[in-house]
């Protein structure tokens, strides 16, 4: 080794010290160029063109190089213990320290509020992930600019290997509107009617999907329209189109009694049936019931399964129950003792009696009909047919289906002057090997999807979620303020720490300066979302490095001291020693 | 006449020379009394002294507005507003802002009168409210027509002393207090007004006993504890003896001594010079231990407060390198930038007000710890850049590297060492602290980026030095130009970068004052020329 360092005349300039000043000199000028990067650009832009770029990397690795290979040059036995050697084994440990924390630390924010609970937290990096259908093949490329920036570009790339194709983010818009364009086609079947309706001189258009909940009814001042697809072939007579409130209509098995309950949330009746007394409280209606886990739901969208959930007692029993429109062999009491009744949900669409309805009927058969409802009831039934104005309620409303489509889906178009919902967006563009490219406007948070070469692609912005062992619950969020002002003295996060796997479940005060550290994470009360009720956000962040960087920083101080004021009473004891050697 | 006499004869002669009597109170009113009646403002229980000195510097610009004591203006202003809507009052500096609103360049102040009636500031305020902006995304010129508009509407306040928040909330000590107009108390209203009529009419001592029952009304108005009065007088104490100031002129006088100490004159001279520092570092002391007892906290979480802070350290330093070496030149080098840095934090526009802290400043041992840390880092760099002109001014003056060099050269080695050893365990103390408050030890904040800096620098000196690189002159000048990097990273991030540490607003459209250029400009130079000189000794020594 010390031949090697002897016959080299490079690796004695890389040890040396007038390397140690050109590196310390250099890397200040560095670090001064970053600061005024990120005044700049921000955060995240200085952090991939300076601080995590894999130049600066080698910058420090030779630093560590020179740091070392200067030390083991003037090493002797002793100067381990003199302030020399501490402080630059202490610099050395800070690296190492340093090296953990670039590479496995991950940083976050938890929003919890009020009253709900998490077990997860979003990085604090933005990807761009790009995922190749019906393949494995996944890239993320990190977003180098912080949400809230101003509008700059991006030079960030990536590539999917196995299909060919090269990523590149190419411009950030910090608040981009998007129009949505309903266009024929798409994988999705997906029916649509494009419609015109006239009524009393004035003219409206617009769209009707019975598959979307919210494209499946729209209110027009005092009439609604809506679509439904019926499957038959032919629309029923017009009595047998259902109209008016809806009703649970109770029987008892083996006799021709029943009795109707109009089903009402709230609603209590009595009433006696095969010669039992029943108390009936109608609990929740349903229009598209779901059961996750234990709880009933309400799904959103057309009422696909409408229920009705009730109680019924008899005598001393009290026991809950639900009927279904559509399946009325299924009950919560099927198979069970019988109780006496049988219960039919006769679900109608709820009671329009207070304005009119035109219905679209979408038939099996591709044909279209229509059916109007006032107060409750059918008033007028008939054929629609492509292009031909049909009047559907007296010579008051005159509608017109203009085109029917199998598949419609959405196209997104960046507009610069909309009202809609702006968002941080990244213009992607997707250049495959051969082919032509596509380029697409992705917005924060939602999924998009884009065909290149063949492949379909799905491309979705946001910050990676990483999934904690355990979860917490804010169960209360408190803010001090000066007196007199509006201007917040502290704030504190009241958690509650549930951990299946030891077990573990307590209640936890997260403040200002006193962090939450558990299992290797470790919770910062960050700030908070006022509101009627509080928003916590706690950073969270699980940094390997922290131990390492701190015994370094305690050698390096104690070096410090021991060099600048302990050392020439050591040097008085090395002149000593090597006096005794020199009398050997 | 023994040594010791002569000290305390001088002692006596300059303090009487150097303190000002405490501003007392108005011609025949007793503004001192009334100054000590607590109120609730921005946070914090004060003495209505405290408040009328922040809305005079907010109103004029300046504490001692037209000579008058701030207490006794706010009173004009309160009870005798007629002669004041009309004269010049309001401080306006933004030259553009002059030209939208019509009145002439060099115009300092405005007339309230005048102001309200100007259509055109009455323009851009309500282009302002329509905008429905928060004050700091405003243009420049918005924001302070803004300014200017608070002025007017605080001055308003005035009218009557009805805007003073003076009266305790009943019962909760979270809550604001009310002011004398918004009081539903009739009698503590009539009380006001009849103090106020008293000082119109220029009755004394009906102004006194309306004081006096005043008080007793505030009083009674609350079932809370009263605001410890101790501190409220504390605070009075503190504004009117301006300790600072006074350190100040200490540190120069004796800076003046220390240069006839530093030729051969009797060992008495250096004993005065002493004296003068030691005197000056006491009073130094005493208002920093005077403001933290009215604030609860070490004074360190603003730059004001930094600014106190670090001559503080830079003398203590000295002081403790002149006990070790008994030097002259350290004391020298320390008294004139304690004295030019403490004159200096009165000059420039910082609020010199106790004020509330932001939440993660607060209850924090580490915070404490790392910032004083730190700042006694400033300190050091401070002596060495002290030290590293002294050497080079002197290196001029005898144009050789004479035995006092050799000296100098000694101390700023040693200070360089206090600098590292402080800037590195103050950054190191930094991240304990960001670990405990954001969760990361190490972000590249700017201001930590900027210790490192600093740190890197003179950590190039200490090695360049282990390989010879550099003698007397290199240190030197490597010490003043390590200190502009301190510099920056003391005051130039929280101005000219955007980061956590910008606790002065993070305005990023500042612009570099011509004081700055100009002393750019003189620090270039005088290192110029300190080169030049070096240069020519280099050459003439090779030669001989």
């Amino acid at each position: 080794m010390r031949r090697l360092y002897e016959n080299s005349k490079l690796i004695q300039f890389i040890c040396s010290i007038r390397f140690t000043i050109f590196l310390l000199l250099t890397l200040a000028v560095i670090l001064a160029v970053a600061t005024v990067i990120e005044s700049r650009e921000g955060t995240a832009m200085v952090q991939v063109k300076v601080y995590r770029a894999a130049w600066f990397n080698f910058f420090l690795a030779a630093f560590t190089i020179n740091m070392l290979g200067g030390t083991y040059k003037r090493f002797r036995p002793l100067y381990v213990f003199t302030g020399f050697g501490v402080t630059h084994v202490g610099v050395f440990i800070i690296l190492i320290g340093a090296f953990l924390t670039r590479n496995f630390c991950i940083e976050g924010q938890m929003t919890i509020p009020t009253g709900a609970t998490r077990a997860h937290y979003v990085g604090n990096d933005d990807y761009v992930t790009a995922v190749v259908k019906d393949s494995d093949e996944k890239l993320a490329v990190t977003v180098p600019i912080d949400r809230g920036s101003k509008q700059r570009d991006l030079w960030s790339t990536g590539r999917l290997k196995e299909s060919g194709i090269t990523v590149v983010l190419d411009t950030y818009y910090p608040d981009l509107a998007f129009k949505r364009r309903l266009e024929p086609g798409g994988d999705i079947e997906n029916p649509a009617i494009k419609f015109r309706l006239s009524a009393m001189g004035s003219e409206a258009d617009g769209w009707l999907m019975p598959r979307v909940s919210s494209q499946s009814r729209i209110n027009m001042g005092p009439m609604q329209v809506r679509i439904e697809e019926v499957d038959a072939d032919t629309l029923p007579a017009m009595d047998d189109l259902e109209t008016g409130p809806n009703v649970i209509v109770f029987t008892a098995p083996g006799t021709d009694e029943s009795h109707e309950i109009e089903a009402v949330d709230g609603k209590k009746a009595s009433f006696e049936l095969g010669g039992k007394n029943f108390d009936v409280e109608i609990r929740q209606t349903f229009g598209n019931f779901t059961i996750h886990g234990e709880d009933f739901h309400n799904q959103a969208g057309p009422p696909d399964n409408p229920a009705v959930v009730f109680t019924v007692t008899s005598g001393d029993v009290s026991a809950p129950d639900v009927a279904f429109s559509k399946h009325p062999d299924f009950s919560l009491q099927h198979g069970k003792k019988d109780r006496g009744y049988r219960a039919r949900y006769h679900f109608r669409g709820g009671n329009q009696a207070a304005g009119s309805e035109l219905v679209v009927h979408m038939l099996r058969n591709k044909k279209l009909a229509f059916s109007t409802r006032l107060q409750g009831k059918v008033g007028n039934t008939g054929p629609l047919e492509v292009g031909k104005a049909v009047d559907v309620m007296a010579g008051r409303i005159t509608f017109t289906v203009e085109e029917v489509f199998d598949r419609i889906g959405y196209k997104f178009e960046a507009v610069n002057e909309s009202d809609e919902a702006r968002n941080p967006s990244i213009h992607v563009k997707l250049i495959p090997d051969s082919g032509e490219g596509a380029a697409i406007w992705l917005p924060w948070g939602e999924t998009r999807e884009v065909e290149v070469a063949g492949k379909k692609i799905a491309l979705v912005y946001q910050g990676e979620r990483y999934d904690l062992p355990f979860s917490l619950k804010l169960t209360k969020f408190n803010e001090d303020k000066y007196p007199g002002s509006q201007m917040s003295a502290t704030y504190q996060s009241l958690v509650f720490l549930t951990d299946q796997e030891t077990g573990r479940a307590e209640e936890i005060l997260i403040h200002m300066n006193e962090p939450l550290i558990y299992r290797g994470y470790t919770f910062f009360q960050s700030s908070f979302i006022p509101g009627a009720t509080y928003t916590t956000v706690l950073s969270v962040s699980k940094d390997p490095g922290k131990w390492p960087t701190y015994i370094g920083y305690m050698l390096m101080s104690i070096g410090l001291i021991l060099m600048f004021y302990l050392k020439s009473w050591l040097a008085k004891f090395d002149q000593r020693r090597l006096k005794k050697e020199r009398g050997k | 006449m023994t040594p010791q006499k002569t000290f305390a004869v001088l002692a006596i002669w300059v303090l009487t020379a150097v303190l000002p009597l405490a501003a007392g109170p108005g011609p025949d009113f007793d503004s001192g009394r009334i100054g000590k009646l607590p109120t609730l403002d921005n946070g914090r229980v004060k003495p209505m002294d405290t408040y009328a000195r922040e809305t005079i510097r907010f109103l004029t610009g300046s504490e001692s507005f037209g000579e008058h004591h701030p207490m006794d203006l706010l009173l004009q202003l309160a009870f005798r507003s007629r002669d004041w809507t009309g004269k010049p009052l309001l401080s306006i500096g933004f030259v553009p802002l002059k030209e939208e609103l019509g009145v002439g360049k060099k115009v300092k102040y405005l007339v309230p009168a005048e102001l309200l009636q100007n259509q055109k500031f009455h323009g851009i305020i309500d282009e302002v409210r329509k905008a429905g902006k928060k004050t700091d995304d405003l243009p420049k010129l918005q924001k302070e027509a803004v300014i200017l508009y608070h002025k007017l509407s605080l001055l308003e306040g005035q009218i009557d002393a009805l805007g003073w928040k003076l009266v305790p909330h009943e019962s909760d000590a979270q809550a604001a207090w009310t002011s004398i107009g918004e009081t539903s108390d009739k009698d503590i209203r009539q009380t006001m007004a009849a103090l106020g009529e008293a000082y119109r009419t220029g009755q004394p001592q009906a102004f006194d006993s309306s004081l006096l029952t005043l008080e007793k009304q505030l009083r009674a108005a609350t079932k809370l504890p009263p605001p410890d009065m101790a501190t409220i007088e504390r605070e009075v104490w503190y504004h009117q003896f301006r300790p600072f100031e006074k350190a100040a002129i200490l540190y120069l006088i004796s800076f003046l001594v220390f240069i006839f100490a530093s030729t051969s004159l009797p060992r008495r001279v250096y004993k005065l010079a002493m004296f003068f520092a030691l005197s000056g570092f006491a009073v130094h002391a005493y208002g920093i231990a005077l403001r933290s007892l009215i604030s609860g906290r070490p004074p360190v979480s603003n730059v004001y407060e930094t600014m106190l802070w670090v001559p503080f350290g830079t003398v203590l330093f000295a002081l403790i390198f002149e006990l070790v070496y008994r030097g002259k030149y350290i004391g020298m080098a320390a008294t004139i930038l304690g004295g030019a840095i403490l004159l200096l934090s009165d000059y420039v526009s910082l609020d010199p007000y106790v004020s509330p802290l932001v939440p993660v400043l607060r209850s924090n041992y580490w915070l404490l710890v790392h910032v004083l840390t730190i700042t006694l880092g400033y300190a050091a760099a401070a002596l060495c850049m002290g030290l590293g002109h002294l050497w080079l001014l002197l290196f001029m003056w005898h144009r050789a590297e004479t035995p006092s060099l050799k000296n100098i050269e000694k101390y700023l080695y040693h200070a360089i060492h206090v600098t590292v050893l402080f800037i590195g365990t103050g950054t190191i103390l930094g991240g304990v602290w960001a670990n405990q408050s954001w969760g990361r030890y190490w972000a590249w904040d700017p201001k930590e980026t900027w210790a490192l800096i600093s740190l890197l620098a003179f950590l190039a000196i200490l090695h360049a030095r282990v390989v010879n690189a550099v003698g007397g002159f290199g240190t030197a000048v490597s010490s003043i130009l390590a200190w502009q990097l301190v510099l920056f990273c003391w005051y130039g991030v929280n101005y000219f970068l955007v980061g956590l540490h910008s606790y002065a607003g993070g305005d990023t459209t500042a612009y570099i004052p011509w004081q700055i250029i100009l002393w750019a400009v003189l620090e270039v130079g005088f290192l110029g020329l300190s080169a030049i000189t070096y240069r020519r000794y280099v050459k003439r020594s090779q030669e001989a």
